[in-house]
């Protein structure tokens, strides 16, 4: 180790520039623009500081609900404030009739008022609801053919071939390269190991209440530990309640049956 | 100075067959009572293999087995000249339609295209787009625009065909009067047997008969042949009866093979929207709803109902290359019952058109010329994939969380929908499943997949009750007596999930906090 130290600064007096460090930060200037994600956690941790523009994201996720669109909420939002537009390909009508939980969680919507609530610009967004995992595809392929489009948010079918998966990430990769946009797309965590041409590359898992994001791939050194980001509201991480067994009656309705009582007293 | 261009379409039956489809192999077009109908026209495939105008279909059919025959049909031909002076009324106003072909008054307009070559060659290229040759001829009067377009028909093919005259040729230059006076009579496309006595006399050009004593030539062949020789020369008033394009848009293709599969169906439709595109520029004005509609032969004696496949635009459009695109993609959803027909496009209602690129921002060096706008991919997700795939949402007035939101069909515009204030404080998930999931319980404790832990509430949301409508099955619940919790389980998932208050009091799944 001292040897090392010692090599490293005899290389700082030969070469006399300042010398660029594998372990330091990767260098900001090397990568396209970027997007702060909201979160100084991550924004470290990101090449150039934020979300890559113009490069595939892909987010491996298996459990719907562990706060993965919270993780892209704030980007969004920072979108709709400049107006640029979005697009979400929603995940593809499953056929199969087997009801587990991922084809459940697989078709719930986005829900409009909590999108606002984020910062979203509805009024700029587009959602599609494919009902093959080709139109799937093809309705990803053609947003990100489109200028000026802020961000394109989209599921891609669970099961394909490692090969003919790796070929369409490849093509969307290429695309999300013509223009600025963000390129979001959220697949399931068998495919960690698969090959991808995405330049960032997260596994999103929960260690219980907080959302734990490991980069498995990213420009520059790799990331061992994970990072991990609270996306929810304080006073939920300690909080327990109880179910009552019986329904209360509501204070608004107690006053209601006061307010009878002097009718009744009227009356009398 | 007027400048008239004479456009003569030769064969223009055969011609309206094959501009309908390409590679189409031998094809003739017959006349006559059924017993013994004549070709009249045939394509060079069936040339090639010994089919000659004039022949007994018979005959025809005994040289080429796979001869396709069609009659002719002269309420179609005029419909399709019709059609075409709509489409040519993007270069002209002044429009004359005739039996056999167009005149077009060009030389006022020539300035806005530029000049005369670029005018004539955007109308070459245009004629090529729509599939029709045409021999053409300038002039400074109508009829001897005519009469030299005639000698052009006449004098070859070669010379009318725009594919193989190089566009960039330009306009043939107009004749002068000697010239005329060298052209033969029967370029003057009078009757047959007036043709033959002049013949008789030893009269053979145009110079012959001008020779001739005037009145005595009215004597002999009636005034009108002496005031229709003036016209030619340019000398008498030659007022024509100028072509008003109609309302609304309608053109029809019969189709000379059957089309069962509709990726066939792209070149036809292709003709039609250059057609289109012509009679909107010259309208200057947009479609937004654009109705193919496809007919078919009648199945077992039965008539099938015409297949009509609709476009939609979310503003005006007219660009031909950019609605077969979007045709091309709503032609994935269509399914031919049997094979079509005819293919008609109908455009009901212009709309007025303005040339504004559809982003105004400058289009940076990075984008090249690949990008598409947002509007063109709103329209093309949706021309494939229909109204019920891409929508927009927005957030509704309502307690009741499923009625809290809607879908709409995408309305793309600067105007800023009115988004209202959300009425609740608590947060709300940002997925919602759209029918709520009965969750099953241990006891008092719910559970999805693994035991809950619920971290808040309960929010009451009671009310509902004033909407008498009856719930449709798949509706959503008009009235709700729920005690709404967050909840999470030992994998990380943030649920929304709420209890009935009613009596089974059972647990059920609403929304997750992506």
């Amino acid at each position: 180790m001292r040897a090392a130290t010692e090599l490293l600064s005899l290389l700082h007096t030969a070469v006399g520039t300042p010398l660029w460090r594998a372990d330091e930060r990767p260098v900001d200037e090397a990568c396209g623009p970027t997007l702060a994600s909201g979160f100084a956690e991550l924004d470290r941790e990101l090449p150039g500081g934020g979300w890559p523009q113009g490069q595939l994201i892909e987010l491996l996720t298996d459990d719907a609900g562990i706060g993965e669109l919270s993780l892209l909420a704030p980007a969004l939002a920072q979108l709709a404030q400049a107006r640029r537009c979005t697009v979400w390909v929603l995940p593809a009508d499953t056929s199969s009739t087997v009801r587990t939980a991922s084809a459940l969680e697989a078709q719930a919507v986005p829900y409009a008022p909590a999108l606002a609530t984020a910062g979203l610009d509805l009024a700029r967004t587009i959602f599609v609801k494919p009902a093959t995992p080709r139109e799937n595809l093809w309705a990803l392929e053609q947003s990100l053919r489109a200028r000026h489009l802020g961000a394109v948010v989209g599921w891609l079918p669970a099961g394909g071939h490692a090969d003919s998966d790796f070929r369409a990430l490849r093509r969307l990769h290429l695309l999300a390269q013509r223009h600025q946009a963000l390129a979001f797309v959220l697949r399931s965590t068998h495919h960690a190991q698969a090959p991808s041409p995405a330049v960032l590359r997260m596994l999103l898992t929960s260690n219980g209440t907080q959302l734990a994001l490991t980069l498995l791939k990213r420009r520059g050194r790799p990331l061992l530990e994970p990072i991990t980001l609270t996306l929810r509201p304080a006073h939920w991480e300690s909080a327990r309640v109880e179910a009552e067994t019986a329904p209360r009656v509501l204070p608004a309705a107690t006053a209601l049956l006061d307010t009878q009582r002097p009718m009744d007293a009227l009356l009398t | 100075m007027a400048l008239w261009l004479a456009l003569i379409l030769p064969a223009l039956p055969l011609q309206l067959a094959e501009r309908a489809l390409p590679g189409i192999g031998p094809l003739a077009i017959v006349e006559g009572p059924p017993q013994r109908l004549n070709v009249i026209h045939c394509n060079a495939p069936a040339q090639a293999v010994g089919v000659v105008p004039g022949m007994k279909v018979a005959a025809a059919q005994a040289l080429a087995r796979e001869l396709v025959a069609l009659e002719r049909h002269p309420e179609r031909e005029q419909a399709a000249l019709a059609e075409l002076a709509g489409w040519a009324y993007q270069f002209s106003s002044h429009v004359v339609l005739q039996p056999d072909g167009l005149l077009l008054e060009t030389g006022s307009s020539e300035r806005l295209f530029g000049d005369r070559a670029r005018l004539h060659r955007a109308i070459v290229t245009g004629l090529a787009d729509l599939g029709y040759r045409a021999a053409f001829s300038y002039a400074t009067a109508p009829r001897t625009a005519r009469v030299l377009a005639h000698l052009a028909r006449t004098a070859g093919q070669a010379h009318a065909d725009p594919e193989q005259r190089a566009p960039s040729l330009g306009p043939p230059p107009f004749a002068g009067e000697d010239e005329l006076h060298r052209l033969p009579i029967c370029s003057l496309e009078w009757d047959a047997a007036t043709n033959e006595t002049l013949h008789a006399l030893g009269l053979v050009t145009i110079g012959d008969l001008l020779r001739l004593p005037r009145d005595a030539f009215a004597k002999r062949f009636g005034a009108a042949r002496l005031d229709d020789l003036d016209r030619v020369l340019g000398v008498r008033a030659d007022p024509q009866l100028l072509y008003e394009p109609p309302a609304h848009f309608h053109a029809q293709l019969e189709l000379p093979a059957d089309i069962s599969e509709t990726a066939q169906l792209m070149f036809p439709a292709r003709r039609l929207l250059a057609s289109l595109e012509g009679f909107l520029r010259g309208r200057n004005a947009g479609a937004t709803e654009l109705v193919f509609s496809a007919t078919h032969s009648a199945r077992r004696g039965a008539a099938l109902a015409p297949t009509a496949i609709m476009l939609a635009l979310a503003t005006p459009e007219r660009d031909a290359r950019r609605l077969a695109a979007l045709f091309g993609e709503r032609l994935a959803r269509v399914q031919l019952p049997a094979p079509a027909l005819t293919l008609t496009l109908t455009v009901e209602r212009l709309h007025a058109f303005s040339a504004i690129n559809a982003s105004l921002l400058p289009p940076s060096a990075h984008d090249g010329d690949v990008g598409v706008d947002w509007l063109q991919l709103a329209e093309t997700l949706h021309a494939r994939l229909g109204s019920e795939r891409v929508f927009q949402l927005q957030a509704v007035d309502d307690h009741r969380p499923e009625r809290a939101w809607c879908a709409l069909p995408i309305t793309i515009g600067d105007e800023p929908r009115t988004a209202p204030t959300s009425i609740t404080s608590t947060p709300r998930p940002l997925l919602l499943l759209p029918t709520p999931q009965p969750l099953p319980a241990h006891g008092e404790q719910p559970l999805y997949r693994e035991p809950l832990t619920l971290v808040a509430g309960p929010e009451r949301i009671e009310c509902g009750w004033w909407d008498l409508a009856s719930p449709a099955a798949g509706s959503p619940a008009c009235a709700v007596h729920r005690d709404y919790f967050v909840a999470r389980n030992a994998r990380g998932q943030w649920l929304w999930i709420y209890r009935e208050l009613a009596a089974p009091r059972g647990w059920f799944l609403h929304g997750l906090f992506a």
